[in-house]
């Protein structure tokens, strides 16, 4: 995990050694993004938005593994868009018992929606698109937690550290996530049947 | 070596299976483990669960979005040559003393949680 850092070449500009160092995680980035804001759009602006403000912080950059200082930067665009969109919800949710009042229609379907946003990671069926599913139901602090752990294969070390929190803090967040999953798994298997019948 | 009770092996199983306990709770689990059928059965269904997760792979970013996101850094590239230089460097000396401010403010806050004598990763064994 840890990339060494390439050997800085004096004639490369700022930018191409951010490039260098930053792009072969876009990956990593992309998902983590992706499954915070569960809506592909959203994840694609968070990026550039992540990637921009790291170039431009970039000079404050110092190590050999740009990796956790990329990711959290990431994180924390995705859990200020997060935060944007519920404020923006509960503004139109106003709005929209207003607007109800005057005209009978519901002006709430402007604003993303989270059940609706979720809807983008559920394509296909089986037992995948069931798993993706009850992955984009848990709330976004223990979504993050399995996400970094069972998709990135982080240790908890690094976790802490990406997430600004105790070790033990992890722990308890994972162990928190994994039963949670566990009962909307069983939940979700549960209407399944009760829908085939 | 302490007998593991239940409902704190519910708590540190994920972490048992993560291999991220520290030896000596590591030995209790696994000790835990060999008596307690509902406690192995739940270990089973962790262990189960992460193969699963793991499976997924990736949500995979769009070819192009990289392409974009350079794109972006070039007009940016751009915006900072065109400025004078002395404007640039007065941008970063003011962003470095926020975050020497603000480092600084927290520092009595980090101070008092660290001295707590019961810091929770030594409490519950988890590895450092």
């Amino acid at each position: 995990m840890n990339a060494a850092r390439p050997a800085s070449d004096n004639s490369m500009t700022e930018r191409a050694r951010f490039e260098q160092l930053a792009l072969p995680h876009m990956d990593a980035a992309y998902n983590l993004a992706f499954w915070l804001l569960r809506h592909r759009a959203d994840a694609e602006d968070a990026m550039q938005d992540a990637y921009l403000r790291a170039y431009r912080s970039f000079h404050d950059f110092r190590g050999d593994d740009i990796r956790p200082w990329l990711m959290k930067i990431v994180r924390n665009v995705a859990f200020r868009r997060l935060s944007d969109r519920k404020r923006a919800r509960n503004v139109i949710s106003f709005d929209a018992a207003l607007f109800d009042r005057q005209s009978g229609e519901a002006a709430v379907w402007q604003v993303p929606d989270d059940s609706a946003s979720a809807e983008e990671v559920v394509i296909g069926s089986g037992e995948q698109a069931t798993l993706r599913r009850a992955l984009s139901e848990l709330a976004p602090i223990f979504r993050e937690a399995i996400v970094l752990r069972e998709l990135e294969a982080m240790s908890y070390r690094e976790i802490a550290d990406l997430t600004s929190v105790p070790i033990g803090t992890v722990m308890s967040r994972l162990a928190r996530a994994r039963a949670e999953l566990r009962k909307i798994l069983t939940r979700i298997e549960t209407e399944d049947e009760s829908n085939a019948m | 070596m302490r007998a593991m009770r239940c409902d704190s092996a519910a708590e540190l199983i994920g972490a048992y299976i993560d291999q991220e306990l520290a030896p000596e709770a590591r030995r209790e689990m696994a000790a835990h483990l060999e008596t307690c059928p509902a406690c192995a059965a739940l270990a089973d269904d962790i262990r189960h669960m992460s193969g699963k997760l793991a499976a997924l792979g990736r949500a995979l970013a769009p070819e192009d979005l990289e392409g974009r996101v350079r794109a972006r850094l070039a007009i940016a590239e751009a915006e900072i040559m065109d400025r004078p230089r002395l404007a640039v460097w007065g941008e970063r000396l003011a962003q470095s003393h926020f975050a020497l401010v603000r480092e600084v403010a927290h520092l009595p806050l980090s101070a008092r949680f660290f001295a707590r004598p019961h810091f929770p990763a030594r409490r519950i064994g988890i590895k450092h």
